[in-house]
Protein backbone atom coordinates (compact mmCIF):
# COMPACT_ATOMS: atom_id res chain seq x y z
CA UNK A 1 0.00 0.00 0.00
CA UNK A 2 1.25 3.25 -0.87
CA UNK A 3 1.40 5.95 1.72
CA UNK A 4 -0.16 9.18 1.86
CA UNK A 5 2.51 12.05 1.25
CA UNK A 6 2.11 13.23 4.69
CA UNK A 7 2.51 9.84 6.78
CA UNK A 8 5.68 9.75 3.94
CA UNK A 9 7.38 12.86 4.78
CA UNK A 10 6.82 11.95 8.14
CA UNK A 11 8.38 8.51 8.12
CA UNK A 12 11.40 10.11 5.62
CA UNK A 13 12.09 12.99 8.27
CA UNK A 14 12.57 10.41 10.97
CA UNK A 15 13.96 8.56 9.41
CA UNK A 16 16.80 11.13 9.19
CA UNK A 17 16.45 12.55 12.98
CA UNK A 18 16.60 9.27 14.42
CA UNK A 19 18.88 5.73 14.57
CA UNK A 20 15.40 4.20 13.41
CA UNK A 21 15.13 2.13 10.39
CA UNK A 22 12.31 2.78 7.74
CA UNK A 23 10.20 0.34 8.89
CA UNK A 24 10.39 0.59 12.41
CA UNK A 25 9.85 4.16 11.32
CA UNK A 26 6.55 3.44 9.33
CA UNK A 27 5.18 1.06 12.34
CA UNK A 28 5.89 4.01 15.16
CA UNK A 29 3.90 6.75 12.79
CA UNK A 30 0.77 4.39 11.58
CA UNK A 31 0.91 3.52 15.44
CA UNK A 32 0.25 6.45 16.77
CA UNK A 33 -2.22 7.47 14.02
CA UNK A 34 -4.28 4.08 15.11
CA UNK A 35 -3.87 5.24 18.58
CA UNK A 36 -5.90 7.97 17.61
CA UNK A 37 -8.01 6.48 15.27
CA UNK A 38 -6.47 8.42 12.42
CA UNK A 39 -6.33 6.43 8.74
CA UNK A 40 -2.96 6.85 7.38
CA UNK A 41 -4.39 7.34 3.49
CA UNK A 42 -6.82 10.13 4.67
CA UNK A 43 -4.86 11.47 7.76
CA UNK A 44 -4.81 16.22 7.41
CA UNK A 45 -2.18 18.18 7.45
CA UNK A 46 -3.62 19.34 11.11
CA UNK A 47 -4.10 16.44 12.40
CA UNK A 48 -0.90 14.31 11.36
CA UNK A 49 0.72 18.11 13.52
CA UNK A 50 -1.02 17.17 16.29
CA UNK A 51 -0.02 13.77 16.69
CA UNK A 52 3.55 14.78 15.85
CA UNK A 53 3.48 17.30 19.25
CA UNK A 54 1.57 14.96 21.09
CA UNK A 55 1.94 11.14 20.71
CA UNK A 56 5.06 11.05 18.42
CA UNK A 57 6.94 11.53 21.45
CA UNK A 58 6.00 8.70 23.90
CA UNK A 59 6.19 6.22 20.90
CA UNK A 60 9.46 6.91 19.68
CA UNK A 61 10.90 7.29 23.45
CA UNK A 62 9.71 3.40 23.87
CA UNK A 63 12.28 2.87 21.03
CA UNK A 64 15.11 4.02 22.81
CA UNK A 65 15.28 6.89 20.97
CA UNK A 66 17.27 9.60 22.97
CA UNK A 67 15.87 13.27 23.22
CA UNK A 68 12.65 12.21 21.60
CA UNK A 69 10.64 15.55 22.54
CA UNK A 70 13.42 17.87 20.57
CA UNK A 71 13.10 15.95 17.53
CA UNK A 72 9.47 15.76 17.52
CA UNK A 73 9.59 19.54 18.22
CA UNK A 74 11.91 20.33 15.46
CA UNK A 75 10.14 17.20 12.43
CA UNK A 76 6.88 19.60 13.76
CA UNK A 77 8.53 22.78 12.87
CA UNK A 78 9.70 21.07 9.84
CA UNK A 79 5.95 19.48 8.74
CA UNK A 80 4.42 22.93 8.97
CA UNK A 81 6.81 24.62 6.79
CA UNK A 82 6.13 22.02 4.14
CA UNK A 83 2.62 22.95 3.97
CA UNK A 84 1.17 19.52 2.93
CA UNK A 85 -2.52 18.96 2.48
CA UNK A 86 -3.84 15.76 2.49
CA UNK A 87 -6.84 14.51 0.31
CA UNK A 88 -8.05 18.05 -0.38
CA UNK A 89 -11.31 17.17 1.59
CA UNK A 90 -11.93 18.76 4.98
CA UNK A 91 -12.60 16.39 8.01
CA UNK A 92 -15.75 15.81 9.87
CA UNK A 93 -14.11 17.90 12.63
CA UNK A 94 -13.22 20.86 10.79
CA UNK A 95 -17.36 20.81 9.27
CA UNK A 96 -19.13 20.58 12.25
CA UNK A 97 -17.02 23.05 14.58
CA UNK A 98 -17.77 25.56 11.59
CA UNK A 99 -21.56 24.46 11.84
CA UNK A 100 -21.81 24.76 15.78
CA UNK A 101 -22.84 27.95 17.61
CA UNK A 102 -20.33 28.93 20.03
CA UNK B 1 -52.95 13.67 17.99
CA UNK B 2 -50.18 12.35 20.55
CA UNK B 3 -48.31 11.99 17.32
CA UNK B 4 -48.13 15.29 16.24
CA UNK B 5 -46.65 16.83 19.39
CA UNK B 6 -43.08 15.69 19.13
CA UNK B 7 -43.28 15.85 14.81
CA UNK B 8 -44.40 19.72 15.69
CA UNK B 9 -41.34 19.94 18.10
CA UNK B 10 -38.71 18.71 15.02
CA UNK B 11 -40.43 20.92 12.60
CA UNK B 12 -40.24 24.16 14.92
CA UNK B 13 -36.08 23.02 16.40
CA UNK B 14 -35.40 21.60 12.30
CA UNK B 15 -36.78 25.18 11.15
CA UNK B 16 -34.35 27.00 13.45
CA UNK B 17 -31.81 24.79 12.68
CA UNK B 18 -31.96 24.75 8.72
CA UNK B 19 -32.41 28.53 8.73
CA UNK B 20 -29.19 28.97 10.69
CA UNK B 21 -27.35 26.71 8.72
CA UNK B 22 -28.39 28.29 5.17
CA UNK B 23 -27.38 31.80 7.14
CA UNK B 24 -23.71 30.26 8.08
CA UNK B 25 -23.72 28.95 4.04
CA UNK B 26 -24.47 32.69 2.49
CA UNK B 27 -21.02 33.69 4.75
CA UNK B 28 -18.93 30.64 4.23
CA UNK B 29 -20.52 29.29 0.48
CA UNK B 30 -19.52 25.71 1.74
CA UNK B 31 -21.62 22.77 0.67
CA UNK B 32 -22.06 21.05 4.24
CA UNK B 33 -23.95 23.95 5.45
CA UNK B 34 -26.14 23.94 2.12
CA UNK B 35 -26.55 20.30 2.22
CA UNK B 36 -27.45 20.02 5.99
CA UNK B 37 -29.54 23.37 5.49
CA UNK B 38 -31.83 21.98 2.84
CA UNK B 39 -31.79 18.86 4.32
CA UNK B 40 -33.36 19.24 7.53
CA UNK B 41 -35.78 21.92 5.50
CA UNK B 42 -36.87 19.96 3.08
CA UNK B 43 -37.61 16.76 5.60
CA UNK B 44 -38.78 18.63 8.00
CA UNK B 45 -41.23 22.27 7.87
CA UNK B 46 -41.07 22.69 4.13
CA UNK B 47 -42.08 19.00 3.05
CA UNK B 48 -44.97 18.71 5.55
CA UNK B 49 -46.31 22.17 5.36
CA UNK B 50 -46.61 22.12 1.43
CA UNK B 51 -48.27 18.32 1.83
CA UNK B 52 -50.75 19.86 5.00
CA UNK B 53 -52.02 23.17 2.93
CA UNK B 54 -53.23 20.73 0.42
CA UNK B 55 -55.02 18.74 3.06
CA UNK B 56 -56.45 21.68 5.02
CA UNK B 57 -56.97 24.19 2.40
CA UNK B 58 -57.39 22.00 -0.72
CA UNK B 59 -59.12 19.19 0.82
CA UNK B 60 -61.06 16.97 -1.88
CA UNK B 61 -59.88 19.25 -4.81
CA UNK B 62 -57.20 18.65 -7.71
CA UNK B 63 -54.66 20.77 -5.65
CA UNK B 64 -54.80 18.65 -2.56
CA UNK B 65 -53.29 15.75 -5.07
CA UNK B 66 -50.81 18.45 -6.39
CA UNK B 67 -49.32 19.82 -3.16
CA UNK B 68 -48.80 16.04 -1.70
CA UNK B 69 -46.83 15.43 -4.85
CA UNK B 70 -45.13 18.38 -5.23
CA UNK B 71 -44.38 18.38 -0.25
CA UNK B 72 -42.97 14.82 -1.09
CA UNK B 73 -40.32 16.16 -4.01
CA UNK B 74 -39.87 18.70 -1.55
CA UNK B 75 -39.07 15.92 1.43
CA UNK B 76 -37.39 13.90 -1.63
CA UNK B 77 -35.03 16.66 -2.46
CA UNK B 78 -34.28 17.25 1.49
CA UNK B 79 -33.35 13.28 2.28
CA UNK B 80 -31.18 13.70 -1.29
CA UNK B 81 -29.39 16.60 0.23
CA UNK B 82 -29.32 14.94 3.36
CA UNK B 83 -27.56 11.42 1.92
CA UNK B 84 -25.09 13.77 -0.02
CA UNK B 85 -23.77 15.11 3.24
CA UNK B 86 -23.44 12.17 4.76
CA UNK B 87 -21.33 11.17 1.88
CA UNK B 88 -19.31 14.66 1.22
CA UNK B 89 -18.71 14.83 5.52
CA UNK B 90 -17.95 11.04 6.70
CA UNK B 91 -16.64 9.21 3.53
CA UNK B 92 -15.66 11.95 0.41
CA UNK B 93 -13.44 9.94 -1.19
CA UNK B 94 -15.70 6.29 -1.10
CA UNK B 95 -17.09 5.15 -4.57
CA UNK B 96 -19.79 2.67 -2.87
CA UNK B 97 -20.76 5.79 -0.94
CA UNK B 98 -21.42 7.99 -4.20
CA UNK B 99 -23.39 4.82 -5.19
CA UNK B 100 -25.58 4.78 -2.42
CA UNK B 101 -26.62 8.17 -2.76
CA UNK B 102 -26.90 7.42 -6.35
CA UNK B 103 -29.22 4.47 -5.75
CA UNK B 104 -31.11 6.32 -2.61
CA UNK B 105 -31.56 9.58 -5.30
CA UNK B 106 -33.07 7.43 -7.97
CA UNK B 107 -34.92 5.19 -5.67
CA UNK B 108 -37.00 8.50 -4.11
CA UNK B 109 -37.44 10.30 -8.23
CA UNK B 110 -38.81 6.51 -9.07
CA UNK B 111 -40.99 6.80 -6.14
CA UNK B 112 -42.29 10.15 -6.44
CA UNK B 113 -42.97 9.16 -10.58
CA UNK B 114 -45.09 6.33 -8.85
CA UNK B 115 -46.65 8.18 -6.49
CA UNK B 116 -47.82 10.72 -9.45
CA UNK B 117 -49.10 7.96 -11.81
CA UNK B 118 -50.54 5.45 -9.39
CA UNK B 119 -53.69 6.80 -8.26
CA UNK B 120 -53.88 6.01 -4.23
CA UNK B 121 -56.13 3.01 -3.05
CA UNK B 122 -58.56 3.23 -0.07
CA UNK B 123 -57.08 1.22 2.81
CA UNK B 124 -53.41 -0.41 1.58
CA UNK B 125 -50.51 0.75 0.83
CA UNK B 126 -48.96 -0.18 -2.99
CA UNK B 127 -45.33 -0.78 -3.79
CA UNK B 128 -44.14 2.33 -3.71
CA UNK B 129 -45.11 3.21 -0.71
CA UNK B 130 -42.87 0.63 0.88
CA UNK B 131 -40.10 1.70 -1.30
CA UNK B 132 -40.58 4.98 -0.58
CA UNK B 133 -40.46 3.81 3.27
CA UNK B 134 -37.07 1.85 3.35
CA UNK B 135 -35.05 4.69 1.15
CA UNK B 136 -36.20 7.02 3.44
CA UNK B 137 -35.15 5.44 6.74
CA UNK B 138 -32.70 3.79 4.72
CA UNK B 139 -31.16 7.36 4.27
CA UNK B 140 -31.52 8.91 8.14
CA UNK B 141 -29.90 5.18 9.24
CA UNK B 142 -26.63 5.70 7.14
CA UNK B 143 -26.23 9.33 8.52
CA UNK B 144 -26.72 8.05 11.98
CA UNK B 145 -24.35 5.09 11.68
CA UNK B 146 -21.76 6.93 9.77
CA UNK B 147 -22.17 9.86 12.41
CA UNK B 148 -22.48 7.57 15.72
CA UNK B 149 -19.34 5.95 14.12
CA UNK B 150 -17.54 8.49 13.37
CA UNK B 151 -18.03 9.71 17.51
CA UNK B 152 -16.53 6.39 19.05
CA UNK B 153 -13.39 7.61 17.00
CA UNK B 154 -13.67 11.48 18.21
CA UNK B 155 -14.10 10.45 21.72
CA UNK B 156 -10.92 8.43 21.74
CA UNK B 157 -9.06 11.73 20.22
CA UNK B 158 -10.78 13.87 22.88
CA UNK B 159 -9.30 11.68 25.77
CA UNK B 160 -5.89 12.35 24.03
CA UNK B 161 -6.56 15.82 23.59
CA UNK B 162 -6.06 15.76 19.64
CA UNK B 163 -9.84 16.57 19.23
CA UNK B 164 -12.86 19.70 20.56
CA UNK B 165 -14.86 17.75 22.94
CA UNK B 166 -18.25 19.68 21.80
CA UNK B 167 -17.46 18.70 18.25
CA UNK B 168 -17.21 15.29 19.36
CA UNK B 169 -20.68 15.44 21.43
CA UNK B 170 -22.22 17.12 18.25
CA UNK B 171 -21.50 14.13 16.27
CA UNK B 172 -23.28 12.03 18.66
CA UNK B 173 -26.18 14.45 19.03
CA UNK B 174 -26.41 14.51 15.11
CA UNK B 175 -26.22 10.72 15.11
CA UNK B 176 -29.04 10.24 17.77
CA UNK B 177 -31.26 13.01 15.95
CA UNK B 178 -31.05 10.70 12.61
CA UNK B 179 -30.83 7.28 14.22
CA UNK B 180 -34.62 8.67 15.78
CA UNK B 181 -36.07 10.13 12.61
CA UNK B 182 -35.11 6.29 10.64
CA UNK B 183 -36.65 4.76 13.82
CA UNK B 184 -40.05 6.97 13.42
CA UNK B 185 -40.34 6.42 9.80
CA UNK B 186 -39.44 2.08 10.24
CA UNK B 187 -42.06 2.31 12.54
CA UNK B 188 -44.85 4.68 11.01
CA UNK B 189 -44.10 1.87 8.17
CA UNK B 190 -44.63 -0.88 10.23
CA UNK B 191 -47.92 0.26 12.03
CA UNK B 192 -49.23 1.15 8.47
CA UNK B 193 -48.55 -2.23 7.53
CA UNK B 194 -50.48 -3.97 10.19
CA UNK B 195 -53.58 -1.15 10.12
CA UNK B 196 -57.13 -2.72 8.57
CA UNK B 197 -58.68 -0.19 6.56
CA UNK B 198 -59.95 2.50 8.14
CA UNK B 199 -58.28 2.43 11.23
CA UNK B 200 -55.74 4.57 12.24
CA UNK B 201 -52.61 4.54 14.38
CA UNK B 202 -52.95 3.47 18.01
CA UNK B 203 -52.19 5.69 20.93
CA UNK B 204 -48.77 3.57 21.69
CA UNK B 205 -47.66 4.00 18.44
CA UNK B 206 -48.40 7.77 17.96
CA UNK B 207 -46.62 8.26 21.57
CA UNK B 208 -43.70 6.13 20.18
CA UNK B 209 -43.41 8.35 17.30
CA UNK B 210 -44.02 11.60 19.34
CA UNK B 211 -40.98 10.14 20.91
CA UNK B 212 -38.98 9.68 18.14
CA UNK B 213 -39.66 13.37 16.97
CA UNK B 214 -38.82 14.96 20.76
CA UNK B 215 -35.52 12.85 20.96
CA UNK B 216 -34.88 14.33 16.97
CA UNK B 217 -35.52 17.71 17.85
CA UNK B 218 -33.56 17.53 20.87
CA UNK B 219 -30.27 16.10 19.26
CA UNK B 220 -30.32 18.70 16.73
CA UNK B 221 -30.22 21.26 19.25
CA UNK B 222 -27.63 19.99 20.52
CA UNK B 223 -25.44 19.06 18.00
CA UNK B 224 -25.71 22.86 16.39
CA UNK B 225 -26.70 25.10 18.93
CA UNK B 226 -25.68 23.67 22.18
CA UNK B 227 -26.62 25.99 25.23
CA UNK B 228 -23.40 27.94 27.07
CA UNK B 229 -23.69 25.92 29.96
CA UNK B 230 -23.77 22.60 28.52
CA UNK B 231 -20.92 23.19 25.82
CA UNK B 232 -18.74 24.36 29.31
CA UNK B 233 -19.46 21.19 31.20
CA UNK B 234 -18.84 19.05 28.14
CA UNK B 235 -15.19 20.80 27.82
CA UNK B 236 -14.71 20.68 31.74
CA UNK B 237 -15.80 16.90 32.27
CA UNK B 238 -13.13 16.65 29.00
CA UNK B 239 -10.54 18.18 30.06
CA UNK B 240 -10.86 16.01 33.39
CA UNK B 241 -10.70 12.99 31.29
CA UNK B 242 -7.76 13.99 29.22
CA UNK B 243 -4.82 11.66 29.15
CA UNK B 244 -1.40 12.76 28.56
CA UNK B 245 0.63 10.76 26.45
CA UNK B 246 3.67 9.19 27.94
Amino acid sequence: MTDSRILAFVVDALVRATSLGRPAARAAVRSVLAKACFEPASVSAGQMQLVIERLLPAMIRKLDVEDAEQICRQLAVEFAAQGLTGDGHESPDEIFGRMIRR
Amino acid sequence: MLGIVGIAVFFAVGLLVSVRLLGLWRHSRRLPELLAGLGLLGIGPLGYCVIMAGVTLFGGTPLERGCRISGMGLQALGFVATAVFTWQVFRPGSRWARALVAAISVGLLLTLVACALVPNRAGGMLFHHHLDAWFKTSCLAWGAFESLRYWRMSRQRVALGLADPLVSTSFLAWGTSLGSGALGFALVWAALLSLSPGEVLGVGVQLALSLCGITAATGLYFAFLPPKAYARWITARASERTVVAR
